[in-house]
């Protein structure tokens, strides 16, 4: 009998996960994130997220779709506004443009999917297009990638090793602080600047891993209000192939300037062995000053396991997650946790690696281990 | 004082009534309304009163004669390599004799800080005449620093600038979409032309929804001739020439995505949005 149990449970976990893996997922806004600073401020955010992650980031999910596939991005809103998706440089017709006044929003408690097809390999953003000027700000973008089965970049172009996803942007600190006083929106003066949603030492994590036999591409997007400067050194071998989702005439790059909405595709292959990496300069568009300089490691997969290990021993696993109980640390260190409003719930080492959450409220916790990485976990009773 | 230059300039312009209007461009200050400002402006008109918008001229005839109906003299210089700039005084006129290269779009405007700041500039145009041609001058206002201007004083360029209007052909949206050069209507397979010049001080990218475009000048990025693109930069003083090919029914939106432009004194949507409007 229990061996027939258990044959039971096995086949329907099994089939329950064939089950998920068959549903598409479903992209979902939300008005009440949290985002770290560099400094360790926790400041609110509007995003994206995955509905089985339960908790929106910024930037948003990656969008990853086949070049060819018929796409049906499915978008629920629980959040108290109304939102949209904007598919950015995709082409897509006016119904699925996610304009208000041309196709429609998602109100307040509404669900809908957008609809299109992926023609063109390359890379794109996504937005919400409601009061694009806070909206964005406030954090509700994201980057659409499209790649080929073959590993071109394009048809006929060069075979990568594996993509990288770097998408800059900017924030104003004090707008998200009180995004219904931040009229007037014609002076927004960014004082945070990120690569995907991060910033001075945290960059540290973000390492792009290359391969010294196969080129890695970059996957440039900018949903900033900054002209982007990547400066690349020479060692890189940086080689410009495509902007916004078409190809271009190779171009050696020593530098390259993104505008706001623009993206690019730049392969690198640096020899082997190779550590080092480029920045990213923030530059007003007004008068061309300096606003930021980020900082992008690049590392030679040669020194990939070491490093690997150590970014692993730094990240806080929590399960079950969700988790309506306790949950379960990996993690045998100090560490920090907020609540969904940012205030601080609990901070020092969990005794036997186990936290009691049976009296915390419903919502998506963050959690940070002393000098190591964000991870996030919900708590649903 | 403004009242008066105005008056001054109304007597020049009836001094000056002898030129064929349509080979003239005067040069008229007045002032505009503009997404709930009020700016004291300078515009190349098609006749002696002052216009909301600079002069369209839908082409370029090789020459015309610019009449200074402004209090002051202006130098006006033209984005064509090796051209000389052409001081006309307040008051009097002269001929502005362009030769533009074939299949080119150019700048006009006035180098003193009144003239550039007051919004004096348009477009001059050859070439890919076998389409439609749209023609969008861009630009951004400083309400206040006009009003200092129109009062003969000078602006510290050194200082922070933060305009609070954003404009299309001197239209900020909606109002954008009742020009005929600035709103975009054709037909699926029906291919335009753009022309899109940065008057202003700050960079501006240009996003086209539903479409890409092909990039046939950039003044400032020569290297992107050629390119399909969904967003275009046009950096200041920088002249671009896309071709839209439309393959798809719809209305579609075209708007900065320097995305304090697409607000009137900070309210959105506004400023530089105008659209595609794509029949069957």
């Amino acid at each position: 009998m229990r061996h027939h149990l258990f044959a039971f449970l096995c086949i329907a976990a099994v089939s329950l996960r064939a089950f998920a893996q068959q549903s598409p997922p479903v992209l979902f806004s939300e008005m009440d994130g949290i985002h770290f600073l560099e400094d360790g401020t926790a400041l609110p955010i509007w995003g994206y997220g995955w509905t089985t992650d339960g908790f929106i980031t910024l930037p948003g999910p990656l969008l990853q779709y086949q070049e060819g596939e018929q796409v049906v991005l499915a978008f629920e809103n629980p959040s108290p506004e109304s939102h949209t998706i904007h598919l950015h440089g995709l082409d897509v017709d006016q119904a699925n443009d996610g304009v208000p006044s041309t196709s429609f929003y998602v109100s307040s408690g509404g669900a809908t999917t957008y609809e299109f097809t992926a023609t063109h390999s390359g890379t794109y953003l996504y937005h919400c297009h409601v009061t694009t000027t806070l909206h964005l700000t406030m954090g509700m973008y994201g980057m659409v990638l499209v790649t080929r089965p073959d590993g071109t970049i394009f048809e006929g172009g060069p075979v990568v090793s594996h993509n990288v996803p770097l998408l800059f942007s900017d924030l104003e600190v004090a707008t998200n602080e009180d995004p219904v006083g931040s009229y007037p929106f014609h002076d927004m003066r960014p004082d945070v600047f990120m690569v995907n949603g991060k910033a001075g030492i945290q960059l540290e994590d973000e390492v792009v891993w290359t391969s010294s036999d196969t080129p890695t591409a970059l996957r440039l997007g900018s949903a900033a209000y900054s002209r982007i400067r990547c400066h690349f050194p020479e060692e890189l071998n940086a080689q410009l192939w495509m902007s916004d989702g078409r190809p271009v005439p190779m171009e050696t790059l020593d530098f390259l300037d993104m505008y706001p909405g623009e993206r690019f595709t730049v392969l690198i292959q640096p020899e082997e062995g190779y550590d080092g990496g480029f920045h990213a300069e923030f530059l007003h568009m007004v008068d061309d000053q300096s606003e930021s300089m980020q900082w992008i490691p690049v590392q030679d997969d040669s020194l990939h396991p070491s490093a690997m290990a150590s970014l692993d021993r730094s990240r806080v696993a929590w399960f079950p997650n969700p988790a309506s109980d306790c949950v379960h640390t990996n993690l045998d260190r100090r560490c920090t946790v907020w609540d969904p409003r940012g205030r601080l719930v609990f901070q020092g080492k969990a005794e036997a690696n186990r936290l009691d959450v049976s009296a915390w409220p419903n919502g998506v916790y963050t959690s940070r281990a002393e000098g190591g990485k964000v991870s996030r976990f919900v708590v649903s009773h | 004082m403004y009242r008066s230059l105005l008056m001054t300039a109304v007597a020049i312009s009836t001094l000056a009534t002898s030129h064929a209007q349509s080979d003239t461009l005067w040069i008229v200050p007045g002032g505009v309304g503009l997404g709930g400002d009020t700016l004291a402006a300078l515009r190349f008109c098609g006749s002696p009163e002052f216009e909301i918008q600079n002069k369209s001229l839908g082409g370029w005839p090789g020459q015309c004669v610019v009449v200074n109906a402004d209090s002051v003299d202006h130098q006006l210089h033209t984005s064509v390599a090796d051209f000389e700039p052409v001081d006309v005084v307040a008051g009097s006129d002269v001929v502005l004799d362009v030769a533009l290269p074939a299949n080119s779009t150019h700048r006009i405007w006035s180098s003193t800080q009144r003239g550039d700041l007051l919004g004096l500039e348009t477009m001059i145009r050859a070439g890919w005449q076998d389409a439609p041609h749209f023609e969008w001058n861009l630009n951004e206002w400083d309400p206040a620093a006009t009003w200092d201007l129109a009062e003969g004083l000078e602006v510290d360029l050194t200082e922070p600038y933060v305009p609070r209007q954003f404009t299309i052909n001197d239209l900020n949206f909606p109002n954008t979409l009742e020009d005929s050069t600035a709103h975009v209507h054709t037909s699926v397979g029906e291919a335009v032309y753009i022309s899109m010049v940065n008057q202003g001080r700050m960079d501006q990218v240009l996003h086209f929804h539903g479409f890409h475009v092909e990039i046939l000048q950039a003044s400032k990025h020569e290297n992107r001739v050629g390119w399909s693109k969904d967003t275009v930069p046009v950096r200041q003083g920088e002249c671009v020439v896309v071709k839209l090919d439309p393959n798809k029914a719809g209305e579609y939106p075209v708007h900065a995505h320097n995305l304090v432009a697409v607000t009137n004194a900070g309210f959105y949507p506004g400023g530089m949005i105008t659209f595609l409007s794509v029949a069957p």
